[in-house]
């Protein structure tokens, strides 16, 4: 029952994944993707991961996809009439290139014989379940003994990444003039 | 006291179907909770929106919708039935899968967040092993012990809830910014573009003052929350978080796109915003769905902020119990009644008064307040509320990390709340009225110029510069 | 306490970024600012001599390790930061609202960067790359001329992103196969995961972030593009101090995959290096022969080092990387004196075509002594650091049995004497052109800084043994670990 419930939900996740790429439309495009990250938020709870599945839900669709319609539909973005010389043959070679490195994968992954190395996610799980801690106060520990590093650097990341949008965007220079770039003035 | 027959042998017989009986009795349990709760719910919109109508008219000192039916109740009623039977226009140009699939959108979330709404206690222990009995059950699947060991009076309790609601509800957002975009009018578009930046602007807020009331409770689970207020009026959240529930109200207001905040469907500019191009059933989902997330977050408020399913003070119901059993033997039978009640008394009294204030207050708001300018709105939203929550957070934060560092005991003491509520109260409103009405009020003045109160009656004031 | 004075580098550059946002707060003046900045940088060179002899583990341990050879590349980083910072003191090239910002992106970057020589741990390490290249998209959008400075950033952004993705995609299988993020869980774990093909195509994904920052074959198209529209101080950055972190995480990922007897299958991963660095040597040097502008034969110079630098990578031998430990350090100061002359030269322009470097002896004897000793060192002539670097890399990769590769490399170096030459020839036997006989005239710091990278080019080609002795003590301390 469940391995069908797997294969469903895989079924599902890449066809809206497909739909990202086919679709003509940027909007139904990132409407697909919003797809995906909630199909993959339903693959975190099916592997019993409620928490990462509902931040999955709150961050990615909730927040940073609807960002992306927004940006979307304000930029109103049509199809392009010409294709431009260097993207006419894109479409079949980055096909055939892609189509290569999935067969790659595809065989890799059928030698990959099962290895006696535990995966760090399946002990915290045995650990969840004979413990009876919850998975956050899970989370948050190990966020600040064995993830530290990452926890900190993360937080200056989105510091950086705040700072140098609003300097990229910034429309008036030191003396409060407005910059005006030149396409703007023709 | 039992039932003449057991239910045993039906759920046996489903049991078939589902793998065990337990599943089945899962199942039943669900569906029972759900047809209750939702159902109840969806009779109740028409009244609600009834209800606005009334005290809109009142405020506005009419008489109000008064032809159908006695004061008008059968108003909400015939309204669905005249949507139900309009015709469905699609206009031409719309984008069809996504101007379908939009009014969905909004509805479903709503729907799937009431699942968590706990409108009641959790029966366990001799309780549940009593209503057990009552049932004929077989203890070994149910009762303290079987497999399903408590039901809670909520479809569903899990483990990380407040997140769900979350979750689910900023889903929420699609719906509008689709329609708006789908429907190929500038208009829902600016409609559409508004709701999204709005409601992501303000779920921020309403995380930040959610996560001190997350704090205090040690746990995301709705019902550990309400727990950790049990005990009468002063122990609610209110009482250590009076910052976040104000951010909570307001950002409340702005997530159900209510007035005045309603900025995606302003009337004046938009000529009814997003759901301009929708009619018939397609457009009284989208209503259906606002007076869903309504109840919501109030209900969602009233958890956090306002003791749920707990009355004003705490009643002794076992005492009462056995005290009205023990002045009379012919009182012995009412012993399991009494204790029904205090059941019941969450999902028929307390909760719908507490949401139905809230509802209330809606409406007032949108009766009395006059519209947000979009600026103002984002300035709130970014420059006053978000720092104000923060800040809030941090003081919380912190106290609460001395006061477990103290006693030591996982558990955030009585006293200690009513010191963060003092503090946190204390320091907004000190930055309220010594710091920023003020300065506002100075600044409004000159923006606008206003007339300065030293104009008299009937002379024609001089304008402030 | 210890474990503070272990990061003390890192921590020196991130509180003088935040003493820099702080300036910016309170709304300095540009000078004040950068000044900031510039002492900030010379302390955190400082605190890199300070811990260059200290081993250990600041944070749980595993993540992030400080030994000899983290601390090395952390000094080479700061010192470059710090060259960089003496020339992007208020750049004209860049608008002039952003000034006071780019001693702010660039030291933020180099901090990342930094953390990227020590990280560990995959997910520290992938965090430290984009933190080291999110202020770099930010400051090549600040150019003067807004449409230049969009191409530029959008064609470096883009490919980055996607390139960081594909990392992170690596990393992913990585993680799945070994259930660790940890490089020494994974060490550990090599014999058995050694025979997994997945886990050699997860180590070429996940090495792909890293080739892109060293500007390698498949990853190279952004390399001359981006030097080009960038302003110069930037470009300046991205080509000196970003390869240098770059080039510290491919040497320790190499010897945790490819140093480690067990692992049979290592030989997958040194045939693709030695197929990329054959195509990036040719492709870099062949399409460096037509370029007309100054910073985009620099961005094709740069592709064909990474070639080099990769074929002493692909010998899997502590030779080979003290070589690359070693070429790095000469390479750096070297890129560093041609981008400063493309920087004074091109001060009040946009771009550096070759052609304005015409009749420099005349206006900066100076600078054209730099030039020459810049331009000697990355063709590889005898008395700078050029010459013996490849010398070393090239030998290590014979020590191997490549022949044929080395071979293919040597002939490769003959070929990019035409294009180095070219530069030299313009710059010394053609007159100035009418617009610019303006004399050139640097600022005492860069003549200080252009002083101590030409002694550091020469130093190093003359008496490489001190530096190479560093280099060596460094890889023995890298191999410890695994």
């Amino acid at each position: 029952m469940a391995l069908v419930i797997y294969y469903v939900l895989f079924g599902i996740t890449v066809l809206f994944a497909l739909g990202v790429l086919f679709n003509r439309n940027t909007v139904r495009s990132a409407i697909c993707l919003v797809g995906v990250m909630a199909a993959l938020a339903v693959n975190y709870l099916i592997m019993r991961q409620e928490f990462v599945a509902f931040i999955q839900i709150v961050v990615y669709t909730g927040a940073i996809m609807v960002l992306f319609l927004f940006v979307i539909m304000l930029l109103n973005l049509r199809e392009p009439e010409v294709m431009p010389w260097y993207l006419r043959k894109a479409r079949f070679w980055g096909g055939a290139l892609s189509l290569v490195f999935f067969f790659t994968l595809a065989l890799a992954v059928q030698v990959w014989t099962v290895s006696g190395v535990t995966p760090g996610a399946i002990e915290n799980e045995a650990f969840i379940k004979e413990s009876g801690t919850p998975e956050v106060i899970l989370l948050s520990t190990l966020m600040i003994t064995k993830y530290v590093a990452p926890f900190i650097l993360t937080s200056i990341l989105l510091l950086v990444a705040v700072i140098g949008a609003i300097v990229m965007a910034k429309r008036y220079d030191e003396d409060g003039q407005e910059i005006i770039s030149e396409e703007e003035v023709s | 006291m039992q039932l003449p027959f057991s239910l045993q042998p039906l759920f046996d017989f489903l049991g078939q179907f589902t793998d065990g009986p337990a599943n089945a009795l899962i199942i039943v349990i669900a569906l029972i909770k759900i047809a209750l709760i939702v159902g109840g719910l969806l009779q109740i919109i028409p009244f609600i929106i009834l209800f606005e109508r009334k005290i809109i008219s009142w405020v506005q000192d009419r008489p109000g919708p008064n032809r159908a039916g006695p004061w008008g109740l059968l108003h909400g009623i015939l309204d669905g039935v005249k949507l139900f039977f309009k015709e469905e226009i699609t206009p031409k140009g719309v984008d069809k899968p996504l101007y379908l699939l939009a009014p969905g959108l909004t509805v479903a979330p709503a729907f799937l967040a009431l699942c968590l709404v706990p409108v009641g206690p959790i029966i366990q222990g001799a309780h549940l092993d009593a209503l057990v009995s009552f049932l004929r059950l077989d203890p070994s699947i149910i009762g303290p012990g079987g497999i399903i060991s408590e039901i809670p009076l909520a479809i569903t309790n899990p483990n990380i809830g407040i997140l769900y609601v979350l979750a689910v509800t900023s889903i929420g957002v699609y719906g509008i910014t689709l329609a708006g975009w789908s429907s190929n009018n500038k208009w829902s578009l600016l409609g559409g573009i508004r709701a999204s930046a709005q409601m992501v602007s303000y779920e921020i807020t309403l995380s930040l003052s959610i996560i001190g009331v997350v704090l205090l409770a040690g746990s995301l689970n709705l019902y550990n929350i309400i727990d950790s207020q049990a005990g009468g009026f002063w122990h609610w959240n209110v009482m250590a978080q009076p910052v976040a529930f104000l951010l909570f109200i307001i950002a409340m207001f702005a997530e159900t796109n209510r007035l005045p905040f309603d900025l995606a469907e302003a009337e004046p500019e938009l000529t009814g915003g997003f759901h301009t191009e929708y009619s018939s059933m397609r457009f009284a989902l989208f209503f259906l769905g606002e007076y869903i997330n309504m109840v919501i977050v109030s209900a969602m408020c009233v958890t956090l902020f306002l003791g749920g399913y707990h009355g004003l003070f705490p009643l002794p119901w076992e005492a009462i119990a056995t005290w009205i059993t023990n002045i009379s033997p012919s009182f012995a039978g009412f012993y399991p009644w009494v204790i029904m009640a205090s059941y019941l008394i969450g999902p028929m009294v307390i909760v719908p008064a507490k949401v139905g204030f809230f509802i209330f207050l809606f409406i007032f708001a949108r009766a009395t307040l006059p519209r947000l300018r979009y600026d103002q709105l984002m300035d709130l939203g970014w420059k006053r509320l978000l720092p104000i929550g923060l800040i809030n957070l941090v003081i919380t934060s912190g106290i609460i990390a001395i006061d477990l560092m103290v006693t030591g005991n996982g558990q955030v003491e009585l006293a200690t709340k009513w010191i963060i509520g003092a503090i946190t109260l204390g320091l907004f409103l000190a930055w309220d009225l010594l710091y920023y009405s003020p300065r506002r009020k100075a600044q409004l003045e000159k923006d606008y110029r206003l007339y300065p109160k030293s104009a008299k009656k009937g002379e024609k004031p001089a304008l402030a510069s | 306490m210890a474990n503070v004075l272990l990061i003390l580098p890192e921590l020196t550059i991130f509180l003088a970024a935040i003493l820099v946002f702080k300036c910016l707060i309170l709304g300095l003046s540009v000078l004040h600012v950068w000044r900031v900045a510039f002492a900030g940088s010379l302390l955190g060179l400082g605190a890199c001599l300070i811990t260059l002899g200290m081993t250990g583990e600041p944070f749980h341990p595993g993540i992030y390790r400080v030994d000899l050879f983290s601390q090395l590349m952390k000094t080479v980083i700061a010192a470059a930061l710090v060259l960089v910072l003496v020339l992007s003191d208020s750049p004209p090239v860049m608008r002039r609202d952003a000034w006071r910002e780019l001693p702010f992106f660039l030291l933020l970057s180099s901090a990342g960067l930094m953390m990227m020589t020590s990280a560990t741990e995959l997910i520290t390490l992938y965090l430290a790359l984009e933190l080291s290249a999110f202020p770099v998209y930010a400051l090549i959008v600040l150019h003067r001329d807004r449409r230049m400075g969009s191409e530029g950033a959008t064609k470096y952004m883009l490919q980055g992103m996607v390139a960081s993705a594909v990392t992170l995609y690596g990393m992913s299988f990585i993680f799945g196969l070994s259930g660790t993020t940890y490089l020494s869980e994974i060490a550990a774990a090599l014999p058995e995961l050694g025979s997994q093909p997945l886990f050699w195509v997860g180590l070429l994904l996940l090495l792909a972030g890293f080739l892109f920052k060293l500007a390698l074959f498949p990853f190279h198209f952004w390399a001359p593009d981006t030097y080009f529209s960038s302003p110069h101080p930037v470009a300046t950055f991205i080509a000196t101090v970003s390869k240098v972190a770059a080039i510290a995480v491919l040497c320790r990922m190499v010897a945790v995959a490819g140093w480690n007897e067990a692992s049979i299958d290592g030989e997958t991963l040194r045939i693709v290096l030695i197929v990329l660095a054959v195509a990036a040597m040719t492709l870099g040097n062949l399409a460096a022969l037509v370029q007309k502008d100054f910073k985009r034969l620099l961005g094709y110079s740069a592709i064909a080092h990474a070639g080099y630098i990769v074929v002493a990578l692909q010998a899997f031998s502590s030779l080979g990387h003290t070589a690359i430990v070693f070429y790095t350090i000469g390479y750096l100061a070297m890129t560093w004196i041609c981008f400063m002359v493309a920087c004074e030269v091109g001060r009040n322009r946009d771009t550096v075509p070759v052609s304005a470097l015409a009749g420099l002896w005349q206006r900066s004897p100076m600078l054209a002594l730099c030039l020459l000793i810049g331009i000697f060192g990355l063709t590889g002539l005898p008395p700078t650091v050029g010459f013996i670097g490849k010398w070393f890399l090239f030998s290590a990769a014979l020590e191997d049995g490549q022949f044929l590769l080395v071979l293919i490399a040597a002939l490769n170096s003959a070929v990019a004497v035409y294009y180095y030459m070219r530069v030299l020839r313009v710059a010394y036997l053609l007159e100035p052109a009418k617009e610019d006989t303006g004399i050139l005239a640097p600022s005492p710091l860069v003549v200080t800084g252009a002083m101590v990278a030409c002694l550091v080019v020469l130093w190093m080609g003359v008496a490489p043994n001190y530096f190479w002795e560093i280099a060596a003590e460094a890889i023995v301390a890298l191999g410890a670990t695994y």
